[in-house]
């Protein structure tokens, strides 16, 4: 630091003495000024959420992604089969491929990840008999299963006014390599619907934690809440079908690199690539975040 | 006051800056715009600490992972720089899992201490979290707070926790990417969040409604090399505290099967043991 004494400087009329910073920060971050005149940087621009009161700041969770849905509904995105076709359905994406490498780096590496955990709030006011997809994609953004896999395939129900079984396979909404305009995609996790049959999907929440786990990779857990009728809310305000997984995901034909070698993401919309299916005003809300083991602050 | 930056400081740009003639009273956010004015902001948000001025909001208190199957496992907020009574609200982050096989499951009690001593008020059964598939009805408040170093607990998490006893690899290897290629390894367990109101008046968890799951293997969603399916959860009602004291403040919690914790002297037993990860966050009363 050089101490500048502004009020020796043009009216001197200030008692605002400053201690400014002798170098630049290497990127546009954010500044303070203390009591004491020290005009100082942010340490890091990197987001986080929680520090350790005293002595060097830890970071245990990072924000990894958001997205959010307005009037326009989801966008279209691509993505390919294993059958090598390429076509649009309609959600979001939110993953690791939008982070800087140096966050993937310092606090995202292998061994220090322990969950990602996606929040999602939305509404709707037009009928949409698509299945209601929530996926995993890999860390490029691509469909992490790209052939028909049965075991990758989880269902759960959010449906609050269906039975309260638990899910089976999802053998009809399978990956699988169909012709242009009949794929259908998804099936990790699935609501029913969003609102099959009805006209007006209720406001509805989804909370996702995927955790790694030996061998198959990885552990899934959902719960939301969600009405498939305008006339009654969910039978329970929190009730959760968590998803059965009940085969090995950890297939041959992925190349393993760990568990987040593998995950990188979440694809949430429709199941369906026909454009009827995308919900036409789809308000929503994601936020996906990342726990790690409580790791110092990397000064970039 | 305008301050040609760059004559000061033999700066080589051409940004010249109008000053602040004072100074803030605590440490504040500053502004430029595009004039080269530069203030300060009306309030005083931090990197650290992004709520009003004076307030910390939530800390990181302590984390611990207990990579081998132990009696029990426990967070504290020893060397945060924090004592108990110093925070009035805590969130319990964790994941944990149970070493017992399918259909002798693990049931996971939850107790807070103030150092060494169990300060649990009263106990309460099938309180919080409970398995969709057992009984829907809640538990009754108990009289009289079950306080034992090893086998007291307050809250009784949920039940029947059970994986297959096969397996050796530990928590760790979980997260390596070199990590065990076992048939039959897994572990039953639960994963979420519980808050724990520390504050005068009285102590007492906080049941969060969302975010917590568990789950267990079962034989009969067995197929390839692996099984399991997750277990529904209940968030159950919370019986009230008749007896809440705050004659102390707790600064670490333990979770545990208090059945048999207290066993073998307080090894326990080692049939009913954890392992996992807890995170200890706390809300500091000052800032």
């Amino acid at each position: 630091m050089s101490t500048l004494a502004t009020n020796k400087i043009g009216t001197l009329a200030g008692t605002a003495d400053m201690s400014l910073p002798t170098t630049r920060p290497s990127s546009t971050k954010s500044a303070f000024l203390d009591s004491a005149g020290n005009l100082t940087f942010e340490e890091t621009s990197i987001p986080v959420e929680f520090f350790v009161a005293d002595g060097t700041a830890f970071v245990s969770s990072v924000l990894v992604d958001t997205a959010y849905l307005t009037s326009a509904g989801y966008p279209a995105s691509v993505f390919t089969n294993g059958g090598g076709v390429s076509s649009f359905i309609y959600g979001v994406r939110l993953g690791m491929w939008n982070l800087s490498d140096a966050i993937k780096t310092n606090y995202l590496f292998q061994k220090n990840l322990r969950w990602f955990e996606l929040n999602a709030w939305g509404n709707g006011n037009a009928d949409n008999s698509s299945y209601w997809c929530l996926n995993i994609l890999n860390p490029s953004g691509g469909m992490l299963y790209t052939q028909n896999q049965s075991m990758g395939q989880k269902h759960f129900s959010l449906d609050g006014n269906t039975s309260t079984s638990q899910g089976g396979n999802m053998t009809t909404q399978t990956w699988y390599s169909g012709a242009a305009g009949t794929n259908q995609y998804g099936g990790i996790l699935s609501s029913r619907s969003l609102n099959s049959g009805s006209t007006e999907p209720s406001p509805w929440s989804v909370r996702t934690r995927i955790k790694a786990a030996v061998n198959y990779g990885f552990r899934i857990d959902a719960e939301g809440t969600i009405s498939n009728s305008n006339s009654y809310g969910p039978d329970y305000t929190y009730k959760t079908w968590c998803p059965r997984v009940d085969q090995n995901i950890d297939d041959t034909t992925l190349t393993r690199g760990g568990p987040w070698g593998d995950f990188g993401g979440f694809y949430f919309g429709t199941s369906q690539e026909n454009s009827d299916y995308a919900p036409a005003a789809q308000f929503g809300s994601f936020v996906l975040k990342a726990q790690i083991k409580p790791t110092a602050v990397v000064l970039t | 006051m305008t301050v040609r930056t760059e004559k000061i400081q033999s700066l080589t740009g051409s940004a010249p800056l109008t000053l602040p003639k004072t100074l803030p009273s605590s440490k504040t956010n500053l502004k430029v715009d595009s004039s080269g004015n530069l203030t300060t902001s009306s309030v005083s948000p931090t990197f650290s600490s992004l709520g009003k001025a004076g307030e910390t909001g939530w800390v990181l208190l302590g984390s611990t992972q207990t990579n081998d199957f132990s009696n029990g496992c426990e967070v504290s907020i020893e060397g945060s720089g924090y004592s108990g009574s110093d925070i009035y609200m805590y969130r319990i982050e964790f994941d944990i899992e149970g070493n017992r096989s399918q259909n002798s499951g693990n049931n996971f009690m939850i107790a807070p201490y103030a150092g060494t001593t169990n300060i649990s008020n009263a106990y309460f059964s099938y309180n919080g979290f409970y398995n969709r598939n057992n009984s829907t009805g809640n538990g009754a408040y108990n009289t009289g707070a079950q306080t034992g170093t090893y086998n007291g607990y307050e809250m009784y998490f949920a039940s029947n926790f059970s994986g297959n006893s096969n397996g050796s690899y530990d928590y760790e290897s979980m997260f390596d990417p070199a990590g065990g290629n076992e048939n039959y390894s897994y572990k039953g367990g639960m994963r979420g969040n519980i808050r724990y109101y520390n504050g005068a008046g009285m102590r007492a968890f906080q049941i969060d409604p969302v975010g917590l799951y568990c789950d267990e293997w079962n034989s009969s969603y067995y197929n390839n090399s692996q099984g399991y399916y997750f277990k529904q959860i209940f968030r159950k009602g919370q019986t009230k505290y008749n007896n809440a004291t705050n004659s102390s403040f707790a600064d670490k919690f333990r979770i545990h099967n208090a059945s048999y914790s207290g066993g073998n002297n307080g090894a326990g037993n080692s049939s009913f043991f954890q392992r996992g990860m807890m995170t200890l966050y706390g809300i500091p009363k000052t800032g």
